[in-house]
């Protein structure tokens, strides 16, 4: 298990003994035509790493086969190549190459899980993968946290049953940890794996700016300071949170670039005047966009010819994107691991030091970046956590121990499952049951009439060509994630929506994408057809990949507040500033600006103790809402909000709303609800917390869309049959009926506790919030704040952000603001 | 018609009542019309699920036939899912069909669903089209023009209520009758939308006299037209 930034070459460490190996056997003439090495990436484009990490070195050490070269010849009765092939099988490699891949199999192989987990299926790949010697696996950390590692894993078990030989298992993440739990991951539950860790050898530095004097910075005002950033240092990345700030930010900078840029007082006049993004020197890049405009981005990254690129989580990964100067971190990156990877694309040479700077948007992101740089210099980054035995993707990879038409003991596959780290803890009835299910067994005494394999109590069959076409046809963990294709009329598509949104959207909308500003002309079955519009988006964007802050980082801030709190309660607020200027190295302005706060806070409401929250009760539009904050991160608060709101659904009539941040959640009660001090001071108790947790998930929207993940993976309902998807020729199926049937019918069906089990545990930090409600230390404190408290301007604006458009929302929290200091200086009574 | 109170049944004038559960009665033949079953939706989605709507649709026409004294029950249109259905999964959609047979007359008419075949080889003898007390009876998939009133499902007609919950409703014009989807699995289409708008103007009906009665599985609730309809949804804030 390699652990190391990226960019330090770790890829060619793990091949240069694999290199090493086939160049001996070369010499002996003893290189057969077998698969010797397979290189497992997550990344499905994987051309560049095997011209860069694989062939180029083949090449200079001679032993690569070039296209002219000697073919095998046959000696004493096999096969003998004179030179190392490599091969690349994805998704997209084309059927020609497959079956030239067969007849001539090279000495590496280049793929990807799920491409793994189809050659794993097939006889005719199974027989050239027995002399298999090493797996490399790539980008550990970006698999070992989630389902489709979890069916690595198994995938790597499997594997091991076929080979002749042990194989050397050979594992590269950038930093992560706890590496033992990640190496565990590796190896599984029965070897042993050495660790190489030398995370030490590149320093980062994270420089906070925060670019504003009163409580947030409009986007206007963080792309203009991320504009004179730019102009100060060469090539940036800039990262952002979401995707839909990642538009507004390239938006603002290609007005800054071509200096016209519309005002938002101009009315909003047609035509195509905004400025395109052929000529602008400032890229996008983010998973929504089609994959040939990801390319062309990355190309012209990497040739130089961009200035600056702005982007989501998308560059966070292993692309190469050549040299990088700066890292700029709109708002900050939510975790201390996301921020060693996004600060580590800079400076990209072993020993250089990586330059981050994080454009703080308001005072929260302050206090967030503070603690990061905090948590990075105490060595306290997020642990990793494997997937508990996902039962979907247990259903899957079954299927695939058994097509077309194998057999195999339930036995032998409890003992190979358990071998994989996630599955450690596998119980032998959740076995069983996945096993009767696929059977066609049905739910609870309702047979289905379609069976994925035979199973007759103690082993498992493949039930033929038909049955197995189910299994090639949907392999894989990764959700089908809906999204719809957004055209300029008369075009091609330039990106693509996510299907929730598309929902909300009417024509006549406006939004960006692509950093172009589009009207909404039509939308159909076909996609969304848009116009080139000039002026200011109207439609809030979506947020659903909106990430919490991450656990160590939740608890420094945690630590931050509570010592400036102390300091603030003893009335020393000299001394509260230079603590943060001590601890977080904070200069004496951004010092100020975090203890004023928290010090506005402490004046109009309070500040949530670790171990006791605040309940704030406002009354928004006539409607009671009350803030809860707790500052236990969005995850543990999501679960809270969904116990919080079943609770208030059984005192009131009508429809609860809640919201969700990293600090706390809203409850919003229906019209002329009100709740007493004294209930909601009860709202957060332990007891039956699992219960009422289950009850506000169930029916859930979330639950839903996660009951659908769990359905495909698992081969409940498919994806796709007979060549089609399924999606295109029918109706969208209804998971919310679906999920409610089985639940009423057996609420111990494997896929369903997988659904409760993936949402609380993977989605949601449930354990987390109950650990918080288990040991308040007192009820909550109910507070009627005369203005909305600094603590809630984030959470509050969020609930504005569905009526107002989004230019408006900086406007609110100013607004808010205002208000709050005239307030203070006793403009308004209490 | 304005909004009225909840009823057992709606007249729609000619003879045509709308019931609830979406089932429409046409009185001078003593017709039960259902359209938009979508059989064997669990399987038909890829599912290997228990076929459970199969049997409850069968029994609520049962029930519904033997309640109003049918002579004819009438299908109309999209009475499977999917024709791509296992041989177990087929055979008891057959097996259904037969036993709706055994009731009284039954007249199954093909819709889009009903697939290249429209139904044949499933579900025996379909029709396109049938006219019944001076109503043109079809799926609706297939807008055409003619004198008479149409009586069309295919629409799925709903009224949203928020979030993903919805109550499915009848769309009565001078010149169509649109009925909701009999199938629970059905999300919808809502009233107020600009598709369905589109969708009846095929037909010549406006918003301004096109009436919603949303129908549960044991009232009917007359709406009023569309457009207060969405007056009202507007000033209530309940749908958009």
């Amino acid at each position: 298990m390699i652990c190391s930034p990226t960019g330090t070459g770790k890829t060619l460490t793990a091949f240069l003994p694999i290199f090493s190996d086939l160049a001996e056997r070369l010499d002996r003439d003893e290189l057969f035509a077998r698969t010797t090495a397979l290189y497992i990436s997550p990344l499905r484009a994987l051309g560049y790493d095997v011209e860069h990490n694989v062939r180029r070195p083949l090449r200079e050490m001679g032993l690569l086969e070039r296209p002219d070269s000697e073919r095998d010849r046959v000696r004493r009765g096999r096969i003998r190549s004179r030179f190392v092939r490599t091969g690349v099988r994805t998704g997209d490699t084309p059927t020609a190459e497959r079956r030239l891949m067969l007849s001539r199999p090279p000495h590496i192989l280049l793929t990807t899980p799920e491409s793994l987990a189809v050659m794993l299926a097939m006889e005719s790949y199974r027989a050239t993968l027995r002399d298999l010697r090493y797996v490399v696996v790539d980008e550990v950390h970006a698999l070992a946290a989630n389902k489709r590692g979890a069916y690595l894993s198994l995938s790597l078990e499997s594997l091991e049953e076929i080979a002749r030989a042990p194989i050397r298992r050979i594992g590269l993440s950038a930093t992560v940890a706890p590496l033992e739990i990640v190496a565990e991951y590796l190896v599984g539950t029965e070897r042993a794996c050495t660790i190489v860790d030398t995370r030490s050898l590149r320093e980062i530095s994270l420089e906070i700016r925060a670019p504003f004097t009163g409580a947030m910075a409009p986007l206007a005002t963080i792309a203009r300071a991320a504009r004179s950033a730019i102009d100060r240092a060469g090539t940036t990345l800039v990262f952002t949170n979401v995707r839909s700030q990642t538009e507004r930010i390239a938006y603002e900078l290609r007005a800054l670039e071509g200096g016209d840029r519309a005002s938002p007082a101009v009315e909003t006049i047609e035509g195509d005047a905004a400025p395109r993004p052929s000529d602008a020197r400032i890229g996008v890049h983010h998973s929504a966009l089609e994959r040939s405009v990801r390319h062309r981005t990355e190309a012209r990254l990497r040739a130089g010819e961009l200035r600056a690129v702005v982007c989501s989580a998308s560059l966070e990964l292993g692309v190469d994107i050549g040299a990088i100067e700066q890292v700029l971190l709109v708002g900050g990156a939510r975790g201390v691991v996301t921020t060693l990877q996004r600060v580590g694309r800079a400076g990209h040479s072993p020993g250089a030091l990586a330059r981050g700077v994080v454009l703080a948007q308001d005072r929260d992101d302050i206090i967030e970046a503070a603690a990061t740089r905090r948590c990075i210099a105490d060595g306290a980054i997020e642990r990793i956590v494997l997937p508990r035995a996902p039962l979907d993707v247990l259903a899957q990879w079954m299927l695939s121990l058994v097509v077309p038409e194998r057999r195999i003991e339930i036995d032998a596959v409890l003992e190979i499952a358990r071998r994989a780290a996630p599955f450690r803890g596998l119980l032998r009835e959740d076995l069983l049951a996945c096993a009767a299910y696929l059977g066609g067994g049905g739910v609870a005494d309702d047979p289905a009439h379609v069976r994925r394999l035979g199973f007759d109590g103690h082993a498992i069959w493949g039930l033929g060509r038909d049955a197995s076409t189910a299994f090639f046809e949907n392999v894989g963990t990764i959700p089908d994630e809906r999204s719809v294709p957004v055209r300029i009329a008369g075009e091609r598509s330039f990106g693509r929506l996510e299907e929730d949104f598309v929902d909300r959207l009417r024509v006549g909308d406006v939004f960006v994408l692509e950093g172009r500003t589009v009207r909404v002309e039509s939308i159909d079955r076909t996609g969304i057809t848009t116009r080139a519009h000039r002026g200011r988006p109207t439609v809030p964007q979506w947020n659903s990949h909106v990430r919490g802050i991450a656990t160590p980082l939740v608890e420094e801030i945690e630590r931050l507040r509570d010592g400036v709190e102390r300091r603030l309660e003893a009335g020393e607020r000299a001394e509260a500033a230079a603590w943060l200027e001590r601890r977080y190295a904070l200069d004496a302005g951004l010092a100020e600006k975090t203890v004023s706060y928290l010090e506005q806070q402490r004046a109009v409401s309070a500040l949530p103790h670790p171990h006791r929250p605040v309940i704030e009760i406002y009354i928004l539009d006539a409607l009671q809402s009350a803030v809860v904050l707790t500052g236990i991160g969005r995850r543990a608060n999501e679960a809270l909000a969904r116990v919080a709101a079943t609770r208030v659904t059984r005192l009131v009539a009508g429809e609860v709303s809640i919201l969700t941040d990293d600090l706390g959640f809203l409850v919003q009660l229906p019209a002329r609800a009100r709740l007493a001090d004294a209930q909601w001071e009860r709202l957060l108790d332990e007891r039956a917390f699992e219960r009422d947790l289950r009850d506000g998930l169930l029916g859930s929207s979330l639950l839903r869309t996660h009951f659908r993940y769990v359905a495909n993976t698992g081969l409940l309902v498919l994806r796709r049959a007979n060549g089609r998807s399924l999606r295109a020729s029918s109706l969208r199926w209804n998971s919310g009926r679906i999920l409610d049937r089985l639940v009423r019918e057996d609420e111990r069906f494997p896929l369903v506790r997988e659904t409760f089990r993936s949402v609380c545990e993977d989605v949601l930090d449930a354990e987390r919030a109950l650990r918080y409600c288990a040991t308040l230390v007192a009820p909550p404190r109910i507070v009627h704040p005369p203005v909305a408290s600094p603590m809630s301007f984030g959470i509050l604006t969020s609930s504005f952000g569905d009526r107002v458009a989004v230019a408006d929302r900086s406007e609110l929290v100013e607004a808010l603001h205002e208000r709050l200091l005239a307030y203070l200086a006793g403009a308004i009574a209490p | 018609m304005n909004a009225a109170p909840r009823a057992l049944s709606v007249a729609l004038g000619g003879g045509a009542h709308a019931l609830p559960g979406g089932l429409l009665w046409l009185e001078a033949t003593a017709s039960l019309v259902v359209a938009d079953l979508h059989l064997a939706y669990e399987e038909a989605i890829g599912g290997a699920l228990p076929l459970w709507s199969l049997d409850e649709s069968r029994t609520a026409l049962e029930d519904a036939c033997a309640a109003h004294g049918a002579r004819e029950l009438i299908l109309l249109g999209d009475v499977v899912h999917g024709t791509r259905l296992s041989e177990g999964a087929a055979a008891r959609v057959t097996a259904t069909i037969r036993r709706l047979r055994r009731l009284c007359t039954l007249t199954i008419v093909a819709g889009n669903h009903e697939g290249a075949t429209r139904g044949a080889e499933l579900l025996g003898e379909c029709v396109e089209e049938v006219e019944r007390s001076g109503m043109l009876l079809h799926h609706g998939d297939r807008p055409r023009l003619s004198g008479f009133r149409h009586v069309i499902g295919h629409l799925h007609p709903s009224i949203a209520l928020g979030g993903d919950r919805s109550v499915p409703a009848f769309l009565v014009a001078p010149e169509a009758i649109v009925l909701p989807a009999a199938s629970s699995y059905s999300r919808g289409l809502n009233v107020l939308g600009r598709d369905c708008r589109a969708a009846i103007a095929a037909y010549g009906a406006r918003a301004g006299s096109t009436d919603v009665i949303a129908a549960t599985a044991s009232h009917c609730y007359p709406f009023g037209s569309i457009a207060s309809l969405a007056r009202a949804a507007r000033e209530l804030r309940f749908a958009r």
